[in-house]
């Protein structure tokens, strides 16, 4: 069964449905109960999400999947808290925030969450290092602290040497590196990625997920793809199916052994095959 | 950072900033020169008003203004010497002028016009430079018979330097007294209508024939108008301490045509602000709702990255006091160019309604005027933005990610 991965680790595709595992479940940082999102089309009704629910842990690197309209945008605007539920119930990291208003969560976007675009959005008046060091402004970070904080995720992402360059000097690739760089630079809990490499060639779409998935395995830091791109459903750890806004499956199909990466973080393990996962 | 983000904004549609800031520049240029050209003309006629015909300052005997005089100087000043010394004694004061109005009938022998004269002491009285002479002299201290006449005047006697006049009107006794006066020049001084009866007598004469030795008003000319109030205090004071029955007025109190023309140029010249005022407020919006439109999913971004709406607000706030800092400096650089321009081309407006003379097209560059256009362009900038930013921090995150 196990076969070598890109990354030269040992990948076992086990299959094993996420909701008979339930009871192993412990310190979800996301959990959705029973989540409805519905939008108004003049008069009429138009469900987007239908009672879906679904805990994410720490650790967990996931692909949202499914066709257009199925609902995975939808979802991950509410997790990012950018959006309202219709009904149901949202908790993030421990705290429940189906009822605070959007503009109230701000701090919450800021700390505990990262984003990375499809078309990137980075602010063309801004350069690489300003980019990336602007969600630490918002937190108020000392200087010497934001910009050893910065270097340290230009670094990260490989590109100490554009850091004085603006996006419309950047390529593509690079472009996606700085709002990987930006979305890290807070080192939230979960970063949230719609479509993070429609807009680049196969190639370079390979490289930003390997350096997403290197993240992922150093820091335990949360990876939630909304995609169509079978290269990251591949890639995923855990791949959530969605359809007409519901739940197909939930599945951890893929994983890494903790024995075959010494550099594999210690919370990624235990979610990845510890706790979850019984060999 | 948010500033640095504002002002970089500027920069990023370089037309349309451009087309903003000459709007705005426009704007503070047309107050700069529409308020120096105001100033100008206030100061112009405030000083021509004061060093050619009122002083700074008038004494008075008590009474003057209160009571209905039966006869004329009944509330007179005697003794102007002792009053003089005093006044003079202050080193702000340049120098004092007395004066008597008189009203009379003027006649060459063949017919006879009414007359509006001033009696005036020569060498004072020269120095304020109250007419040009259009012809002949004008009196000397040693005329004991002498009188300029004004142009209207003059030619409807048919007179000229050298002819003579008789002018008869009521002493202080309430009798008919007349006199041969010999017209040593003519003038005029602007005002039509004035000019047409105008006569101007020595104080000596005018006492002659008003049986006399009182004079009606004591004119105090101040080195600086600035003084006045100051000056006015003092010297009142001063009359008190030696209870003298006196009392003043000051040339703003004198001065109803140059407050009315204040009046009617303040009206205009506020309409004029209200437009230019309304052409920036409209134009800066625009630009800033135009940028917002276009930059609807960066507004997203930031708001889904955690920028509290506040800092949005802010943001566009920011643009909209930047752009007027600039618009601002632009304008006071080429409104001062202008003006420039303007004063050295030595433009000559026509007369203004009642006058006989044109005057020089001026813009006097006043620091207050120059702060107000500055200001003005800022807050106009920043005000126009505020709707605009709000609605930019209002934005729902999701529609403003998914606009293209």
């Amino acid at each position: 069964m196990g076969k070598e991965s890109p990354t030269g680790l040992s990948r076992f595709s086990l299959g094993v449905e996420v909701a008979s595992m339930d009871s192993l479940a412990t310190g979800n940082v996301v959990k959705l109960e029973n989540i409805q999102k519905s939008y108004r089309l003049g008069k009429v009704e138009v469900p987007a999400l239908r009672d879906v629910s679904l805990e994410i842990y720490q650790g967990d690197f996931i692909a949202l999947a499914g066709a257009s309209g199925s609902g995975k945008t939808t979802l991950l605007n509410l997790i990012g808290c950018i959006d309202k539920p219709t009904r149901g119930r949202l908790v993030l990291n421990g705290a429940d925030v189906t009822e605070t208003p959007l503009h109230k969560l701000a701090s919450v976007r800021s700390r505990t969450l990262g984003y990375i675009f499809q078309t990137f959005n980075l602010l063309p008046v801004l350069t690489a290092f300003e980019n990336v060091e602007y969600p630490l402004l918002l937190s108020g970070m000392a200087k010497a602290q934001r910009n050893d904080r910065v270097w340290k995720w230009l670094e990260q992402v490989g590109l100490q040497a554009q850091a004085r360059q603006r996006p419309d000097q950047l390529s593509g690739g690079q472009r996606q590196r700085v709002a990987m760089a930006r979305a890290m630079v807070t080192e939230p809990k979960l970063v949230l990625a719609d479509e993070p490499t429609a807009n680049l060639d196969s190639e370079t779409a390979l490289e930003i997920l390997d350096l997403l998935e290197q993240i992922n395995r150093q820091t335990a830091t949360i990876f939630l793809f909304a995609t169509h791109d079978p290269q990251i459903i591949e890639r995923a750890r855990r791949q959530v199916r969605l359809r007409d806004g519901q739940i197909l499956s939930d599945q951890y199909s893929n994983y890494y052994t903790a024995e075959g990466n010494k550099e594999l973080n210690p919370a990624v393990a235990a979610t990845a095959c510890g706790r979850r996962f019984v060999q | 950072m948010l500033a640095k983000i504002a002002f970089r904004n500027i920069f990023r549609n370089r037309r349309r900033s451009l087309i903003t800031l000459l709007v705005m520049t426009f704007g503070a240029t047309a107050l700069i020169l529409f308020g120096g050209y105001k100033e100008r003309s206030f100061f112009g006629l405030r000083e021509t008003t004061i060093r050619n015909r009122l002083g700074h300052l008038q004494v008075f005997k008590k009474g003057y203004f209160d009571r209905e005089s039966q006869k004329p100087l009944e509330y007179g000043l005697d003794n102007i010497e002792q009053i003089r010394r005093v006044i003079e004694a202050d080193p702000r004061v340049q120098t004092t002028a007395a004066q008597i109005t008189l009203m009379g009938l003027v006649s060459n022998g063949e017919k006879s016009e009414t007359f509006l004269a001033t009696a005036v002491e020569p060498a004072r009285d020269n120095l304020m430079r109250a007419q040009w002479m259009v012809a002949g002299q004008f009196l000397s201290d040693n005329d004991t018979d002498g009188v300029i006449v004004g142009e209207g005047l003059a030619r409807s006697m048919s007179v000229k330097p050298g002819d003579y006049l008789t002018l008869m009107t009521t002493t202080v006794n309430g009798s008919l007294n007349a006199m041969d006066v010999k017209v040593v020049g003519t003038f005029i001084t602007g005002v039509k209508e004035y000019d047409d009866r105008a006569v101007k007598i020595s104080l000596s004469s005018a006492q002659q024939l008003l049986h006399t030795t009182k004079v009606e008003k004591l004119l105090v000319m101040l080195k600086s108008t600035e003084q006045t109030t100051a000056v006015q205090s003092d010297l009142q004071g001063g009359f008190a301490n030696r209870g003298w029955l006196l009392e003043m007025r000051n040339w703003s109190q004198l001065a109803t045509f140059y407050h009315q023309v204040v009046l009617l140029y303040n009206g205009i010249f506020g309409f004029l602000g209200i437009v230019v005022f309304a052409i920036v407020v409209l134009s800066v919006a625009n630009t800033v709702m135009m940028s917002i439109f276009e930059r609807t999913r960066e507004i997203g971004t930031l708001m889904a990255i955690g920028t509290k709406r506040s800092r949005v607000w802010s943001l566009f706030l920011l643009e909209g006091l930047f752009v007027g800092i600039l618009g601002g400096c632009l304008g006071l650089l080429v409104g001062s160019a202008i003006g420039q321009l303007i004063n050295q081309a030595h433009i000559q407006l026509p007369p203004p309604p009642g006058y006989t003379r044109g005057y020089p097209l001026q813009i006097m560059f006043k620091s207050s005027n120059l702060t107000t256009a500055f200001l003005l362009s800022v807050i106009t900038a920043t005000l126009a933005s505020i709707l605009p930013a709000l609605k930019a921090s209002r934005l729902r995150i999701v529609d403003a990610l998914g606009h293209i």
